[in-house]
Formats: structure tokens, sequence, C-alpha cells
């Protein structure tokens, strides 16, 4: 469903899910990355990139990475929302490369983080806007 | 350097931000307000506050929840923790600089009555936070900051009595009333009074400042109305007085108490009137001053005593008098104290010269030290910067400083830090090299204040009496000794006294006894077979101890 179709009353939950959504994965995926200067040295774009993809949120010794985390806290009631489809992809991608590789393929590798991070943000700002009007 | 604590749940934001502005003091993260307010009770409350909205906290760690929480109101009470740490830190420091890290979009409008978004609390959109907007961030508001605190020679402090005080005198400066500015010697009436009270007073004419207590008493009438010629013996010509000199402007006059009866009764006449008639003279002359008067007496019991008029003393605005803590009630300031001092003495002339033989003898670049001289205290060193001198105050110095009572308050603290300031730089010059042991490792960029240096000082100022005070946590003993005494047998006393008083104090701990006397915990076994050899037996003292 898209999320234009969600019916209202389910629009409170969604909102909620989606800013969990945004506050554990949209916020930490390029955490670190995002405090490296516009042409980093690989190898701290590369420690920046593991912190950030594969322990993106931490609960004291309990680690998640970012494809784990989208897993939990992806929206199913969503299937279908080409938002979500976008992330799926990107988080597939990201799942799948390696962080061992030359330093354009780093550079591909932190787009797509900063990629979902906007495509979260987006998706949460999607369904506050539909739930405005009817606080409003 | 600021000091700035990070609250927060997870551990990156503080290491990040560590990286990205090395040359702050980053503490923390305290991970929940417990651990928080733990903090700023032992180390009193930072220059800047970073607070996370969002806390992963099991619910017993988690503010403002229900007793027995749903799942979705803990979440949202996870989701919003940080504007209840904010409200609950605004209870006791209100003007407290706190940056609230959340992203747009997170509801904050649904918290605005918890986040007392006046003056002293910011926003930072974390999601699209990089270095550069960090920094910007943190550094304009510290910027604002200092420039709100660092007001000439004043350093209003934290404490929020010290606030208080700030406000009213600001009020108190435009009004026409006089400003009455009680409080012990050396708590700054003066510099108050000359760089905030006749700066807010919103006048043109000049700041006059007459101390009352070196004039010679048959010369007071004469400097401060004013004298014609042959007034008095060695009057040779007409002169103005301290009230037409600061026509226009404030006179503030010092330690009010010391005016004798004559002159108390023309000064009440000028206030009432606003006409000065000089001695020897008929003429009056009308004045316009900002009167601000100060004392260290009690002039409410001067009054009864009938040591001072009460109608004088009704005229300078006694309901509103504004009294200076000392230094004693002030422990919060202290080591902000001792920054703001060092930073202010370190762009004196001669500390700067002083700064500059140094780092010529040891090879740093000279005239490169922007930065001035800054204070480090305890012995978490920053890293070394081309453009900075460090003054160390290892932990045992501050301790030093901490055990002080500071009779003459913050006029006793400024010298103290300046001698000890230059003392070391002419220590570390006089041996060519930086300081070889202690914290400081040997680098450079670091003088340090020994402990012994800063004992010595605080022991020249000590006021009479001072014998039963401690001093790096070793208690003070007394021993009359009569010319025909033992010397050897006093000093044993001495020595015994010592050793019994902090026995009680340490509940019999002899290693913590070793580390209090030696410097060193694993001492014990020596600090025992002294105790015994002194006559001290613990199983004596033991039952004593409460």
């Amino acid at each position: 469903m898209r999320l234009e179709q969600v019916p209202p009353d389910a629009l409170d939950e969604l909102v909620e899910q989606l800013g969990d959504l945004r506050h554990d994965l949209g916020k930490y995926v390029c955490f670190e990355a995002r405090f490296l200067p516009p042409d980093p040295d690989p190898a701290a774009l590369r420690a920046a990139l593991r912190a950030d993809l594969l322990q993106t949120r931490r609960r004291g010794d309990e680690v998640e990475s970012a494809w784990a985390l989208w897993r939990r806290l992806r929206p199913a009631m969503l299937d279908g929302d080409p938002g979500v489809t976008a992330l799926d992809r990107e988080l597939e991608a990201l799942e799948a490369a390696s962080l061992d590789g030359s330093p354009a393929a780093l550079a591909v590798v932190a787009a797509r983080a900063r990629e979902v991070a906007r495509g979260c943000r987006t998706l949460h700002a999607r369904a506050r806007a539909r739930l405005e009007p009817l606080d409003g | 350097m600021a000091d700035i604590l990070v609250v927060d749940d997870q551990d990156r934001t503080i290491a990040l931000c560590q990286r990205v502005m090395p040359e702050h003091r980053w503490m923390g993260p305290a991970r929940s307000w417990a651990d928080g307010r733990a903090h700023l009770s032992r180390h009193g409350p930072p220059d800047l506050v970073l607070l996370d909205l969002h806390f992963d906290l099991p619910a017993e760690h988690l503010l403002g929840l229900p007793a027995e929480p749903t799942p979705r109101e803990l979440r949202q009470a996870q989701r919003t923790q940080g504007a209840e740490i904010l409200a609950a830190l605004r209870e006791r420091w209100p003007d407290l600089p706190v940056v609230l890290m959340t992203a747009r979009g997170e509801g904050l409008e649904r918290m605005a009555d918890r986040l007392h978004a006046q003056e002293y609390t910011y926003f930072l959109d974390d999601e699209d936070l990089d270095a550069r907007a960090l920094r910007a961030q943190v550094e304009g508001i510290l910027q604002a900051r200092r420039g709100r605190e660092q007001e000439g020679p004043i350093y209003w402090g934290r404490t929020l009595a010290l606030r208080r005080i700030r406000q009213r005198l600001s009020v108190l400066a435009r009004g026409r009333l006089p400003v009455l500015l009680g409080g012990p010697t050396g708590t700054g009436k003066s510099l108050i009074a000359r760089h905030f009270v006749h700066p807010r007073s919103r006048r043109k004419g000049r700041f006059v400042a007459v101390d009352l207590s070196t004039l010679p008493r048959d010369l007071v009438a004469a400097q401060l109305f004013g004298a014609v010629r042959g007034a008095y013996t060695g009057s040779v010509a007409d002169r103005k007085g301290a009230f037409e000199e600061a026509d226009g402007g404030t006179l503030f006059l010092d330690e009010i108490g010391n005016l004798g009866e004559d002159v108390q009764r023309m000064l009440l006449a000028v206030l009432q009137e606003r006409v000065v008639t000089r001695v020897g003279d008929t003429r009056e002359r009308p004045v316009d001053v900002k009167l601000v008067v100060a004392t260290h007496e009690d002039l409410g019991e001067l009054v009864q005593q009938g040591r001072f008029r009460a109608d004088l003393y009704m005229r300078l605005n006694p309901a509103a008098t504004v009294r200076l803590p000392p230094l004693e009630e002030r422990r919060d300031d202290l080591r902000p104290l001792v920054r703001f001092v060092v930073e202010r003495i370190g762009a004196e002339a001669h500390l700067v010269e002083l700064v500059e033989e140094y780092r010529a003898r040891v090879g740093l670049p000279v005239g490169e030290a922007d930065l001035g001289l800054q204070a480090v205290l305890g012995d978490d060193l920053p890293p070394a910067r081309a453009n900075r001198q460090l003054l160390l105050l290892p932990p045992r110095t501050l301790a030093l400083l901490d055990a002080h009572r500071w009779p003459g308050n913050l006029r006793e603290l400024a010298m103290t830090i300046e001698n000890a300031a230059t003392l070391a730089l002419a220590e570390a010059i006089e041996a060519g090299r930086p300081p070889g042991v202690g914290p400081a490792q040997g680098r450079a960029d670091v003088l340090q204040v020994r402990p012994k240096l800063m004992r010595d000082l605080l022991q020249a100022t000590a006021p009479a009496g001072a014998a039963d005070q401690e001093l790096d946590g070793v208690p003070r003993a007394t021993v009359e000794i009569t010319p025909a005494a033992d010397t050897r047998a006093a000093s044993q006393e001495l020595e015994r006294q010592v050793y019994e008083q902090l026995f009680f104090r340490t509940g019999g701990d002899f290693s913590a006894m070793a580390a209090t006397l030696l410097g060193d915990p694993d001492g014990a076994l020596r600090v025992r077979n002294r105790f015994n050899a002194l006559g001290l037996r613990a199983t004596d003292l033991r039952p004593q101890i409460e």
C-alpha cells in the first residue's frame, strides 16, 4: 500500500514507527561519515562506514547493522510504496557491498548510506504531512 | 578551552566532538539524568551541555513516566527523554547553555512546555550535522557566553546568587538612587562600581573613586566637596572636590563607614539638595552624580551604635543593598575563576614577556602564542597547540586551593594565581626546560604550578590562627614549646597528633593514611610502623572511631 492510501486511524501508529526508523536508522546510517572532510582519507572513510553500517545502532553490548535495523523497523504496511521500495534496494545493495574496495567504491557506498538517511526522513515527513491536516 | 558535558545514551557523539574540537574538555557521556545529575554535583556546572533527545533506556532510568507505563508510553518517554532532562536541569541551573540535539520533525512542538526555550536553550539539527556545523554552533554559544561573563575584570560566575546580583545591579545602575554595596573586603566592590555600575548608568561624565579609609580625616571634606584658597593650611588655590569632578558621572565612595560625623552631615546635605559648597565658600554649586557607596561593615549596626547618622543611612537606599558574597560562599566558581584569572593575567605585559622568554629558552616558537596563557585544572591535558601556553594546576595543587578559606576573597585569589604563574614561569626559565616530571610529562607547552609552590603561597597569605586548618589533606596540629622544652619530643607530639587525627578521619585505614601522608597507598606498612613507634595503638583508638 502507498503511504497516501493508509487509513487515517492507522496514521498515528505509522508516524511513530517511521519516527523510530528515521532516528535509529536514518540518523546513524551515515553519522560518522558526515563528519569527515569533503575528500576523506580512504582509511578514515572505511572506518567510518564500518561503524555506520555494521554498528548502526548500539544498545549496551547489543549491536545492529543497518540492514538488520531495516528488517526490524521496515513498515510492512507500506509494501509497494516507492519510498519503501527504494530503501529496500539501497539496503540490499549496502549489505552486499564490500568495505574493502577502492576509494571510488567506498564513495559509492557512502552515497548510498546518505540516500538511506534521506529516504527515511522523506518517509517520515510524508506521513507527518498526512497527519497534520487531521490534527489541525 | 571550555568544559562541555555530553548527555547522551550513545558514545559516538562525544567521540566525534572530541575529534572535531580537541581544544575543549569533553565530559561524559552521562547516559541518563541520574548520571548527569551526579556529574554536575561532583564537578559543578560546565560551560555547555550537549543533550540528546532520544534515550534508549529501560523504564527505571527514564524521567516522566507513569507508574506502570504501557509499551507505547515507554517508547514516547524514550523519544522525548531529552526534554524531561532539560526540565530537570533547568530547575537547578536556569541559565546554563544547553544544546538539545534533535532533528526537525521530531514533534518538538508537543513538548514546548518542557523545553524552556528561553535564551539559554539551543537546538541543533543532528540529522544533517557535520563537523563545520557542530563547531560553528558550539563556538558561537561559547563566544556569546564569554561576552556576557567577561565584563572587564569581573567574572560573575555560575552561581544563581551572583546572577541575581548582576540583574539587580543592572537595574539599580540605571536609576537615580544611590547604590549601596556590602560584603567583605576583596569581594570586588570597587571593580563592580567602576566596570559594571558606571557603564550601565548611561552617564557621560567621569567615574571618580574615593577610598575613605585612606584619607586623613581632616582632609575628607575638602576631597569630597572641594575647597577655596586659604580654607585650610596649605590650601593655596581653589580646587574642585570629587562631587564636582564626577558631575554627570559616577562617584564611588569606598568604606563609607569611616566618615566622621561632620562630613556625614555635609554629605547628607549634598544628597538632599543636590548642591555642594566647597570648604571655606558660601556659593552652592549644583551637582548631578550617580552615587555608589561601599562598606565591609554593617551600616545598620553602626547606626545602632550611634556611629553613623540614621538619616544619611536612609538616604543611601539601604533597602536595595547589594551584598557581594565572600569566595567561601562561591565554591562552585573557584575553578572557573582560576581559569578567568589566568587568562586575564596572561595578557599582562610582564607575563607576556616572561612567557616569550620561557618559550625562547625551551625552543618553542616565539611570538605565536596568540591564545595566551590558559589554565588546565586537573590532569586532563589537551593536545599541544603552537599558539597557546598552558598553565597546569595538577590535582594536588587544586586540592590546596579547594581547602583554603580565602579570607582575602577574590583579591587574594587573583594575587595568588598571578604569583603562582609568575613563579612557575621563573622556575621554568631558570631551569631552562619544561617540568620533567608529573602530569606535564615534559611537554614544553605546559608549565606547572607544583603543590609546594602553591602551599608556600597560601601559607604566606593565611590569616593568623590558620594553623588549625589543613593543607593538602594533612591535618594541622599545634603544640606549645616552652624555652626549656625538648624540641624532639615536641616534634614527635605534633606527628602523633597528625597520625591520630588521620586515623580517625580515615576510619583506621592505613592505606588511606599512606595515600595522604606519602602520596602512596602502598606505603601502609611504613605508616603503621611509624604509628606504633609514636606510641599509638590501633586497638585502643578503633572504639573511638565514629
